[in-house]
């Protein structure tokens, strides 16, 4: 193991040590992995000089599943083993998912999450995700040469709870520290703001793969504000595809078709579309598996009358997000367009016509998402050029408990800036009712049924009284991740519990822990030294933190005893990680957490100092009357 | 660490009447010194601390931004908090005309009426901000502002149904 530097107080080792961060757009159709170099984002390539990863993932009995452009090569041969958009499925049961008859896999249901039967076993979603992103990071290190410090991965805007836990689930598995999960069109604003530094009211309209995401953000000197946000989960260039499939299957009279042939005629569908970018007319045509001829005209017009009822699906999340921040389409100053599909020439006119305005297409709507996450990750990493970027972001749906009569009562309502904590009172129902249980819900809809499941938990040992007469305060807290933890407390006598929000389709650290080591037989050993490695992590972590707070302002703001205690506890610590034993875990977490408590006072005056900086630069309005 | 003025917060002074561009202002410079994001790579106590700062400054700021709240935190600065804020039977009445008229459009469907109740609602909103700006900032009446208050909760539901009715036949 490498030896760890110690400076000398108040020298720092390396106070500007660069961190290799990088941004992930973990897509629906593909995936991409960007970085910020000299302080230009960009995105990173294959061998091949290709930007692009195909979201596709080809399982084989007994070998190494292939990933990417030779995984989409077979998808047509091999449509069961070869997983295309699994984005679809993140944190879905079988039920969530549209047209599930239609597509060529066998979906087995799973308690939370659905599972897909391949040659290589039951994969869940989260799995097949973590393949793609294990690719992205083996491409990432090879081209910077050194191992990643951390990832920002991109999800939808829209996407709930689950999926998002899915989502940071699968970058786990891959080995990846998640920074942030950041979202689509806020990554891309981010990206477009900074490319053209635009002030303002934007708005972002993203048609991925698999997902319509619609965002409303105020730029104003390096702060991005999000003001609204809306989508549809299940609305995507995917069913502009399907569209074509399903007017394929009609004109064309196929009856029943296997799955290899549902897959040839999806994957002739997207071509199809692809083309009408650029032609008035495509013609179809392919052999089917048995031998058959099959082919068709397909024009632009037939082609738009066949989906106008999707684009025009689109518009009623756009304009509900208007409502919400409470904005007249006038007021806007610019519209972005983000994701492969928002090139048909029929949507970039929807959109013109609806916004009254040209929408910005001067950065490619394939990188733009990815390009955003490098930056935020290279800001969160804590790189030069990082502090001129803020950005303020919203939670999209509401979060509530239930009620009475399974109705849902919302405790923060969607649109709300994170972080954000909110508490709301509750009581008793019945005469001497000791214990309450709590169900954190989230959605719009009124009745719990119709909203998401997050979590349930229960207070226990409020003590007997009559119906009404406990007060009973429940707090929601929401983190700048967007992860929600709940507390729920008996005012008069103090008894409190807690949760950590962690979806029922949330993996446990143990499942994940498993599936680390599936198939290798010492899996405790593999499971300590993972721990083990996770402790030294987090103990080089802080070191790092207080070193460069303490050459930061340690002398500024610490007195002499109280500078030396805190050296004291660092050569602690870095004595211990020096040593590298790996049967001290526990010792290691303690001794972390011991120079964790010794910076408490110095973190609390360096806040302090920050609070000031903000507010000597400002002008107090009190002082000007 | 922060006072739990808002209006001492965000340099402001502790009137009804407040000049948004310096609040929104405040609060950037605010948040670009304490958001979380800006602490990412320090200790647990500074990320901890982050995040509570955090989330004092946008819930300060979502309450200075929007009248009724507005006008809450200067009833609670006074210390009024228990001024009689119920009202009247004729308003009550005027609340159910306003149910019924958005009921009416959303069963028939009419997206234009709701939209001009809509703009009628936002109208009405703006006047009675004027209300809380007169009964706080020139007459110091804190029951009246009370009572404004409520009625302006009244207005925000109302504003949720059309808005949700709009949404309902938007899908």
């Amino acid at each position: 193991m490498a030896l760890l530097q110690i400076a000398e107080p108040g020298q720092s080792a390396a106070p500007h040590q660069h961190r290799l961060a990088v941004g992930i757009d973990l897509g629906t159709t593909n995936s991409l992995v960007a970085t910020v170099r000299s302080g230009t984002p960009e995105v990173l390539t294959d061998t091949a000089g290709r930007a692009l990863l195909p979201s596709v993932v080809r399982y084989v009995p007994e070998g190494v599943a292939e990933v990417g452009w030779e995984a989409r090569a077979v998808a047509v041969q091999d449509p069961h083993n070869t997983i295309v958009s699994v984005k679809r499925f993140m944190g879905r049961g079988v039920a969530d998912i549209a047209d599930a008859a239609n597509m060529p896999y066998q979906f087995i249901e799973a308690p939370g999450m659905v599972k897909l039967k391949t040659a290589a076993g039951e994969l869940s979603p989260v799995e097949v995700s973590a393949d793609i992103l294990r690719v992205l990071r083996q491409r990432a290190e090879e081209s910077m040469g050194g191992e990643l410090s951390g990832a920002v991965i991109t999800v939808p805007a829209y996407f709930d709870d689950a999926q998002r836990q899915a989502t940071k689930d699968a970058a786990r598995l891959a080995g990846l520290t998640v920074l942030r999960l950041l979202n689509e069109p806020t990554a891309a604003a981010i990206a477009y703001g900074l490319d053209n530094a635009s002030e303002g009211i934007y708005c972002v309209y993203d048609l991925g793969g698999g997902t319509f995401d619609f965002s409303i953000l105020r730029l104003t000197r390096g702060v991005f504000e999000v003001l609204a946000t809306s989508g549809d989960s299940a609305l995507g260039g995917d069913d502009f595809d399907r569209a074509i499939y399903g007017w394929l299957i009609g004109i064309l009279k196929l009856a029943t078709l296997n799955a290899e042939d549902t897959r040839l005629l999806l994957t002739e569908a997207r071509i199809a579309k692809e083309r009408l970018t650029d032609v008035p007319v495509t013609e179809i045509s392919c052999v089917l598996s048995g031998g058959t001829s099959v082919s068709a005209i397909l024009s632009r017009e037939i082609f738009f009358e066949l989906t106008r009822p999707m684009l025009a699906r689109t518009f009623s999340p756009v304009r509900r997000a208007l409502r919400d921040a409470g904005l007249q389409v006038e007021e806007v100053d610019g519209v972005v367009l983000v994701g492969g599909a928002t090139r048909m020439p029929h949507l970039r006119v929807a959109v013109t016509e609806f916004f009254l305005r040209e929408p910005l297409i001067n950065l490619d709507p394939d990188k733009v998402v990815a390009l955003g996450a490098a930056i935020q990750a290279n800001a969160l990493a804590g790189n030069r050029g990082g502090d001129e970027l803020l950005l303020l972001d919203v939670i999209p749906l509401s979060l509530g408990i239930e009620t009475m009569g399974g109705l849902s009562e919302k405790i923060i309502p969607r649109n709300s800036t994170i972080p954000t904590a909110r508490a709301q009172d509750f009581t008793t129902f019945k005469d001497g009712q000791t214990a309450m249980n709590f169900h954190v819900v989230q959605g719009e809809r009124e009745l719990v049924s119709e909203c998401r499941s997050l979590a349930s938990f229960e207070l226990r040992g409020i003590p007997a009284m009559v119906a009404g007469a406990a007060r009973i305060r429940v707090t929601f807290q929401v983190d700048a991740d967007g992860l929600l933890s709940v507390s729920a407390r008996e005012q008069t006598t103090g008894v409190e519990s807690h949760i950590e929000v962690k979806p029922s389709y949330g993996l446990t650290d143990a499942e994940i822990a498993s599936m680390l080591t599936a198939g290798v037989s010492n899996a405790d050993q593999d499971k300590h030294m993972r721990a083990l490695r996770e402790a030294q992590v987090e103990a080089r972590r802080l070191l790092d933190a207080t070193e460069a707070a303490m050459a930061e302002d340690g002398h500024e703001l610490l007195s002499k005893p109280e500078w030396d205690a805190i050296w004291i506890k660092i050569y602690d610590l870095a004595e211990m990680l020096m040593l590298g034993d790996s049967n001290s875990l526990e010792a290691l977490r303690q001794t972390t957490e011991t120079l964790n408590t010794a910076t408490g006072v110095f973190a609390a005056r360096r806040m302090d100092a920050s609070i000031s900086r903000a507010l000597s630069g400002k002008q107090i309005e009190s002082i000007s009357v | 660490m922060l006072t739990q003025n808002y209006f001492e917060l965000f340099g402001l002074l502790p009137r009804f009447t407040i000049d948004l561009s310096t609040l929104e202002q405040s609060f950037r410079r605010l948040q670009s010194e304490l958001h979380p994001d800006r602490h990412a790579s320090g200790t647990d106590s500074e990320r901890r601390m982050a995040l509570q700062l955090s989330t004092t400054l946008n819930d300060g700021y979502r309450a200075l931004r929007h009248p009724a709240s507005r006008a809450q935190c200067l009833i609670g600065l006074a210390g009024k908090e228990d001024a009689n804020a119920a009202v009247s039977p004729a308003f009550l009445m005027g609340q159910m005309e306003w149910r019924e008229a958005i009921e009416e459009a959303r069963a028939a469907g009419i997206t234009d009426a709701l939209e001009a109740l809509s703009r009628r609602l936002r109208h009405r909103m703006s006047m009675h901000e004027k209300d809380l700006a007169a009964a706080l900032d020139e007459r110091g009446d804190f029951e009246a502002a009370a009572q404004r208050v409520n009625e302006f909760r009244f207005y925000e539901k109302l504003r949720v149904e059309i808005d949700d009715a709009l949404d309902q036949l938007d899908n």
